[in-house]
């Protein structure tokens, strides 16, 4: 693995930190013009012009705003749209969304870097999108004023139109944007005081066409010519491809050719069915060395081992945890989560077009800067001949940041100078994930003589999540940027947020982590080191309220003094949990809370434990994610979310000597319907500013059930999944 | 050539009777709103009608579905009119929307059997798996689309 020094230190690493906030002069206002807009443009003979990079306005007055941001179900197109919208005086029904292809201005601001993830579209995009709105609208108002030979004062907009002061005449935007584009950009736009869609819940765009079939997924991409394309990759980590019947495999029906790339075998054909049958049949011999790892000695020798001699790199050092551990009372516990993964209901898949020196890649992606210069590198194009055409995504939860899949669609491409589609098995894409990776805690916590923590020290050992995604053009010379590299463990921090910014006021902690290397590839997983990092937290902190004898809400909120935000969803979910009121009969209730992705949140779970059975009867959670854009988006990210935190909880991935062991959904089960318990989302109203719902659903849901199932049963559940508990749910 | 009536057409494929009716849909027919998921029966993703039942079409020989009445999502109504894509809309259902076809199919097949289906009828007819885990619009859903049928 390599570990690189940040190019720039002073500038870009500083931007990396996860808590750093968007500075008030950054804000650059871009007119860039879109890349290959020219034979991108789903209407050649509908002309249109540019004002700023989001929004296009075609001679017929049509609008279309460009979204920088993949949508996966997230919502975030239809929230960062609705805002340029209401900037142009027009309802979100009025405009198209186009997917923008790789350029500067698309990028996060925060990160420099353009992706989709880490719950930050609305933190990075929303008020942005806001100026680009209302600096396309003040371009339109002067190009009319000018037309019409008159101030800008007094021109207003309305149902895609200019009117006049006078209130009779009136352009269309259509009439008005070709001039309108060749005006400077504003540089300090007004936004209106008045748009009319936050608070309110939209009509998500993308919902009909999800509804008759028509939503076009990667795994959808239909273009003439195209061949289609399977890829069987070695069952175990490591292994190479030894020998192979390749020949015998191009005389199968419907085969065009069979390419081996270095630990595996692609199969193009007329149909994915010819490819992956033909593949399926194929005789592959697979080397002897590879992996050793075994999920099942792991924790006891790699893990422990390396928790009780590290090396440890201290992330958190606040007044001294060892000194006030001393003679004080004491709890140390240690906790354990495995490996998961992503398992995106559409497996990877990516199509591509690489001919005449240009590269055309149509991919479901969050990571489209990276599938840029990756393709870059694999096709040796310069970056303007490649354009990345995005879909909408059948899940993302940080997979689909990575780009290997895209790769190695272009290495079948190149082959065959043909458009080829490249399908993942369900098989392929459990065997070649990039998983959440496993990790051991062990978490201490000293109680002063009225029970509450006046030191807590975490010992975590765990592979680092950020070895793809960490932004490539901060890292010095990387030939291939699909590559683990590994950053300085400095800005290496995901496996440990959330123990590093916790809420509660402890005047002694103390966070350190060993990052373990291993010959499995780990990388981000929905709710990164978040969702973790709380099972161990918010457990642990449910056995110190123990040790105190004290109510867990109670203990909580008597931690909580200096954290507003914090004390109230803790105090939200308590009124609408009923947590004061008895629990019904056989039922015990469980709380947790979560500070994470610029939002707060608390659970409540209510579960009855039956003859190993875990029934998780109802949810509650209460929510600040700053100020509401969109109740309805919110609520579902939030309920889509707990679902997932629940699923975490039965799901993993073991691996023997290499091979992971769960491929389909037969052996990796995530929650389904009739598990599924009421969840109640509930938000607090806040002025604070906007933050992530994508991820912050599931954080506090694992810990809520399990300090429940320690209420109703007295067992401590320390390791998930919760087989290892010896329970299943209900 | 297998003789296909598909989305009330007859439609003639090339294809071994072997392949699963799911990648002669998307491939042969172009109707790709029907989803691979898992190959295996195991997601629902794939779900059809076959002459009315729900099917998972990852797993049916498409030689088993000659001569049989077979429905994809672009069938199921003109214009997003069947009850269940009313309901789905009025309650915005989708998130990533993938598994959702499948899930629509499932429950229409449900609802043709019986229309005013309990909780429990739900639990036990509808196991697709949603990765993005809307199941509880989902559920809202059905009983909302059982009304509209009414
Ligand atoms: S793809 Fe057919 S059930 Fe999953
Ligand atoms: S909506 Fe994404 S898998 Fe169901």
């Amino acid at each position: 693995m390599n570990t690189v020094k940040l190019r720039d230190r002073s500038n870009a690493a500083v931007r990396f930190t996860r808590r750093a906030v968007l500075r008030g002069g950054a804000l650059v206002l871009s007119a860039a013009i879109i890349p290959g807009e020219g034979h991108a443009a789903p209407n050649p003979a509908k002309e249109t012009a540019s004002l700023t990079a989001w929004v296009r306005i075609g001679r017929d007055g049509s609008v279309t705003v460009i979204a920088s941001q993949s949508e996966m179900g997230q919502g975030i197109s239809t929230t960062l749209a609705a805002a340029i919208a209401d900037e142009l005086y027009l309802p979100l029904e009025k405009v198209a969304i186009a997917f923008a292809p790789f350029a500067p201005a698309y990028r996060d601001p925060v990160y420099n870097w353009m992706f989709t993830g880490n719950s930050q579209g609305t933190s990075s995009f929303y008020q942005l999108m806001r100026q680009m709105g209302a600096a396309a609208r003040e371009m339109l108002v002067s190009a009319a004023a000018a037309r019409w030979g008159v101030s800008v004062d007094g021109v207003t907009l309305g149902n895609g139109r200019i009117a006049h002061p006078d209130g009779r005449r009136t352009l269309s935007f259509g009439a008005v944007a070709a001039d309108a584009a060749k005006l400077p950009v504003p540089t300090a736009p007004k936004l209106r005081d008045d748009p009319p869609s936050p608070g309110g819940a939209l009509r998500r765009w993308d919902i009909p066409a999800k509804v008759d079939g028509s939503a076009e997924f990667g795994i959808d991409v239909r273009l003439p010519g195209m061949l289609l394309a399977a890829v069987r990759r070695a069952p175990r980590l490591g292994s190479k491809l030894e020998k192979h019947d390749a020949d015998s495999l191009k005389s199968r029906p419907g085969v065009v050719t069979v390419l081996e790339i270095s630990d595996g075998l692609i199969v193009v054909a007329r149909t994915y069915w010819q490819a992956k049958r033909a593949l399926e049949d194929a005789n592959l011999v697979w080397s002897a060395a590879g992996s050793e790892f075994s999920s099942a000695t792991a924790f006891d020798q790699v893990y422990a081992q390396r928790l009780s001699s590290g090396p440890f790199f201290t992330h958190l050092e606040k007044g001294s945890a060892s000194s006030a551990m001393d003679g004080a009372t004491k709890l140390e516990a240690t906790y354990q989560l495995p490996f998961e993964a992503h398992a995106t209901m559409e497996p990877m898949n990516c199509t591509a077009h690489v001919a005449d020196g240009r590269c055309e890649i149509w991919a479901p992606t969050q990571g489209v800067e990276l599938a840029q210069a990756v393709a870059a590198q694999v096709t040796g194009l310069p970056p303007e001949r490649i354009i990345i055409r995005r879909t909408l995504l059948g899940g993302g939860f940080g997979r689909r940041l990575l780009a290997d899949f895209v790769k190695q669609t272009l290495v079948a491409a190149m082959a065959v100078k043909q458009p080829v589609k490249l399908i993942w098995s369900r098989e392929e894409d459990m065997t070649h994930d990039f998983y959440r990776p496993a990790v051991l805690h062990r978490i201490a916590g000293a109680l002063d003589s009225s029970g509450s923590a006046v030191a807590l020290s975490h010992r975590v050992v765990s592979p680092s999540q950020m070895l793809y995604i960490f932004p490539r053009s901060m890292l010095g010379d990387i030939k291939d940027w699909t590559e683990a590299v590994a950053p300085p463990e400095k800005f290496d921090t995901m496996a440990v947020e959330g123990i590093i910014e916790q809420p509660y006021d402890i005047a002694n902690q103390l966070v350190e982590q060993h990052r373990l290397e291993l010959d499995i590839p780990t990388s981000v997983w929905r709710t990164t080191g978040h969702g973790p990092n709380n099972f161990v937290l918010e457990c642990f902190v449910d056995e110190l309220a123990a040790a105190a004898k004290r109510d867990p809400v109670a203990y909580r909120r008597s931690m909580l003094r200096s954290d507003r935000r914090a004390l109230n969803v803790l105090d939200l979910v308590a009124v609408k949990s009923g947590w004061d009121r008895r629990s019904p009969s056989g039922a015990a209730r469980g709380v947790a809370l979560a500070k994470a992705f610029g939002g707060y949140v608390a659970a409540v779970a209510e579960v009855s434990v039956r003859n190993s059975r875990l029934s998780v009867r109802r949810l509650t959670m209460a929510v600040d994610c700053g100020r509401l854009l969109d109740p309805g988006i919110a609520a579902s990210n939030i309920q889509g979310g707990a679902v997932w935190g629940l699923s975490a909880m039965q799901t993993e991935i073991t691996f023997e000597r290499g091979r992971p062991m769960q491929l389909n959904f037969d052996a990796f089960e995530p929650l389904r319907l009739g598990q599924t318990p009421a969840i109640e989302v509930h938000f607090v109203a806040s002025d604070d500013k906007p933050g992530g719902t994508g991820e912050l659903g599931p954080v506090p849901v694992p810990a809520a059930v399990c300090n429940a199932v320690y209420a109703a049963t007295g067992q401590r559940i320390r390791a998930l999944p919760i087989s290892r508990a010896g329970l299943s749910f209900a | 050539m297998i003789k296909l009536n598909v989305n009330g057409r007859a439609a003639t494929v090339d294809a071994d009777p072997d392949t699963p009716l799911l990648w002669v849909l998307r491939e042969h027919l172009g109707l790709t709103g029907t989803k691979y998921g898992c190959g295996i029966a195991a997601c629902g993703a794939c779900t059809v009608h076959v002459d009315g039942g729900a099917v998972r079409s990852c797993s049916f020989p498409v030689g088993e579905a000659k001569d049989r009445k077979i429905t994809t999502i672009e069938g199921l109504s003109h214009n997003r009119s069947h009850p269940v894509q009313k309901a789905w809309i009025a309650e915005q259902v989708p998130q990533c929307g993938y598994c959702q076809s499948g899930m629509i199919m499932a429950v229409a097949a449900l609802l043709a059997e019986k229309p005013r289906p309990t909780d429990a009828d739900i639990d036990a007819a509808i196991t697709n798996i949603c990765r993005c885990g809307t199941y509880q619009r989902i559920r809202k859903a059905i009983h909302v689309a059982a009304g509209f049928s009414q």
